[in-house]
C-alpha cells in the first residue's frame, strides 16, 4: 500500500513536501507525461531502442524535477510484480494452431514467440505508464495538477469534485488506519472470507463517520459563504522555460518514436 | 482489477474512452442539474470514503486477502449515475495521484467499475429486488447478490478486454479472473450487506433505494 496517503502521517503527499519551489509549470508536466504514455503505448514492442529512450527521458526529467527517487522506486516495486504477474501468463498461453512452441522448465510448459512478444509488450508499456504517472504525481502537487487539467478543458464540476475528494481522502484514510490499529490491537486475525463481517462493520462505521463529516463540512462551507462553486487554485503564468522544456521533451520522445522504431 | 497501460489494444481503449466519456457527460450534466449544492460535499466525501475503504483488506482464503470495490454500495446509497461519478472520481485520482491503473486504460477501468460495477450493478440489484421481495431479508439478499455479481461481471469483462487485445488467451484469463473474483465477490457481498444494514438502521435517510421504495 506504499504510495497511498495512509503511509504519510502528515496528511500531505510527498509531492507537496519535496517539490522544488519553482518547478516546471503543471500544464507542461501534464503535457510531457501524458504524451510519453500515449506515444509509448502506440510504439511497437519490437523497437527496444525507442523504449530505452522513453525510460531514460522519464528518469532524466524526474531527476531534474527533483521527484524523490526513493519513493519512485518504492512505488514501482509495489506495482511492478502485479504488472509482471498478469503479463507472465502470456508466453505460455498465446499459442495459435500450427505455431511451433519451445519447451520451458523441462518441458512442463510451452513458450511461443508470439507469447513472449505479448508479455514484453504488456510489461514494458505497463512499466512505462507507472513510471511516467509516478513522475507526474511526485513532481506536481495535486491542486496544481487539477488546475492544469482544468486548463486542458476537463469539466469544472469534475475538477472541483476531485479536489474535494482528494482533500478528504487523507482524513478518511487516517480514520481507517486508526480503526485497523484498534481492531488488530484487540487480536483480530481473520483468515477466511466468512470472517469478512468484521471488516463490514468497520467499513460501515467508516461510512457513517464519513457521512456525518460531510454534513459538518457542508455546514462549515455554508458558514464561509459557499454558493455551489468551489474556488480553484490559479496557476502562475507559464514562463519561457516551461515552453522550451515541453517542446524539447516532446520532440525527443516523438523523434524516438519516429526514428528508433 | 486496475488495468495498466499496454494491456489493451488501441481500438478498445479509444472505444472505452468514448463510452465512459459519454456516460460521464450524462451523469455530470444530471448531477449539475438535479443535485442541490449539498450533494457536492456528499459525492466528494463518498468518493473519499470508497478510496479509504478500498485500503482495508478482507481475508479470502487461509490468510490471502482481497479488497472492497464499493460500486454497488455507492449505487444503493446514491443511485446509479451518482455511483458512476463516485467510481470515476476514485479511479481518476488513483490513476493520476498514485499511478494505480494506466492512463490509456482509464476509460476501460471506468467502464468496468463505473458502468458495469455501478450502473449495471444497480439494475441487477433492482431486478433481484423485484423477485426477492421488499422484506428486510429480501432487500439484504438483493444487495448481497448484486454485489457478488458486480465483482464477477466486472472481472469477466476485464478478462474479455485483455483477451480481445491479444495480451492473453481467453481460456486462461477468463477462468482465472472470474474464479478468483467469485471468492473476492463473497467478501464484497458480506461487507456491502453489513454496511447497508448498518446505514438502514442508523441513517435510513442516506439510502437512495429506501427513499425510492417509500415513494413507490
Amino acid at each position: 500500500m506504499s504510495g497511498h496517503p495512509g503511509d504519510e502521517h502528515s496528511g500531505h503527499t510527498h509531492s507537496e513536501r519535496h517539490a522544488a519551489p519553482r518547478s516546471l509549470d503543471a500544464r507542461a508536466k501534464i503535457f510531457i507525461f501524458f504524451s510519453t504514455v500515449i506515444i509509448g503505448v502506440s510504439t511497437p514492442v519490437t523497437s527496444p531502442r525507442a523504449f530505452a529512450a522513453y525510460f531514460s527521458a522519464v528518469v532524466l526529467i524526474s531527476i531534474a524535477l527533483r521527484a524523490p527517487l526513493s519513493v519512485f522506486l518504492k512505488r514501482l516495486i509495489v506495482v511492478l510484480p502485479f504488472v509482471l504477474f498478469i503479463a507472465a501468463s502470456a508466453p505460455f498461453a498465446a499459442r495459435e494452431a500450427g505455431e511451433s512452441a519451445r519447451p520451458f522448465l523441462g518441458g512442463s510448459l510451452l513458450v511461443t514467440d508470439r507469447g513472449i512478444e505479448a508479455f514484453a509488450n504488456a510489461a514494458l508499456k505497463g512499466a512505462l505508464g507507472v513510471c511516467a504517472l509516478t513522475a507526474l504525481s511526485l513532481s506536481t502537487p495535486f491542486h496544481e495538477m487539477l488546475a492544469g487539467l482544468r486548463w486542458f478543458k476537463v469539466p469544472a464540476i469534475l475538477v472541483s469534485l476531485s479536489a474535494f475528494s482528494y482533500r478528504y481522502m487523507f482524513v478518511l484514510v487516517d480514520e481507517a488506519s486508526r480503526m485497523k490499529r484498534a481492531r488488530d490491537s484487540r487480536g483480530w486475525r481473520g483468515r477466511w472470507v466468512w470472517q469478512s463481517g468484521v471488516v463490514g462493520n468497520m467499513i460501515g462505521s467508516l461510512l457513517l463517520r464519513s457521512l456525518e463529516r460531510s454534513e459538518r463540512v457542508y455546514s462549515a462551507m455554508l458558514s464561509r459563504g459557499y454558493d455551489g462553486s468551489l474556488p480553484m487554485a490559479e496557476l502562475p503564468a507559464p514562463r519561457l522555460t516551461d515552453f522550451i522544456v515541453a517542446v524539447v521533451f516532446f520532440s525527443a520522445i516523438m523523434s524516438a518514436r519516429l526514428f528508433l522504431t | 482489477m486496475h488495468i495498466p497501460d499496454g494491456f489493451v489494444s488501441t481500438e478498445l481503449s479509444v472505444a472505452a474512452f468514448a463510452v465512459s466519456g459519454a456516460v460521464a457527460a450524462v451523469a455530470l450534466k444530471k448531477a449539475g442539474k438535479d443535485l442541490g449544492e449539498k450533494q457536492v460535499p456528499l459525492l466528494g466525501v463518498t468518493a473519499a470514503f470508497v478510496f479509504a475503504a478500498q485500503m482495508i483488506n478482507f481475508p479470502v482464503l487461509g490468510g490471502t486477502s482481497g479488497h472492497f470495490m464499493g460500486a454497488v454500495l455507492a449505487s444503493v446509497m446514491l443511485g446509479p449515475l451518482n455511483a458512476f461519478i463516485v467510481m470515476l472520481l476514485v479511479l481518476s485520482i488513483q490513476c493520476l495521484g498514485f499511478a494505480d491503473g494506466g492512463l490509456t486504460a482509464l476509460g476501460l477501468n471506468v467502464f468496468n467499475m463505473g458502468v458495469v460495477g455501478g450502473i449495471i450493478g444497480y439494475y441487477m440489484f433492482r431486478g433481484i429486488l423485484a423477485v426477492s421481495g421488499k422484506s428486510k431479508n429480501g432487500y439484504a439478499f438483493a444487495v448481497g447478490a448484486a454485489s457478488w455479481l458486480s465483482i464477477v461481471l466486472a472481472s469477466s469483462v476485464c478478462a474479455f478486454e485483455i483477451a480481445l487485445s491479444g495480451t492473453a488467451p481467453l481460456r486462461i484469463v477468463l477462468p482465472s479472473m472470474a474464479g478468483v473474483h467469485a471468492l473476492i465477490g463473497v467478501g464484497e457481498a458480506v461487507i456491502t450487506v453489513s454496511v447497508v444494514s448498518l446505514v438502514a438502521g442508523v441513517r435510513p435517510d442516506m439510502l437512495h433505494t429506501r427513499i425510492a421504495e417509500a415513494q413507490a
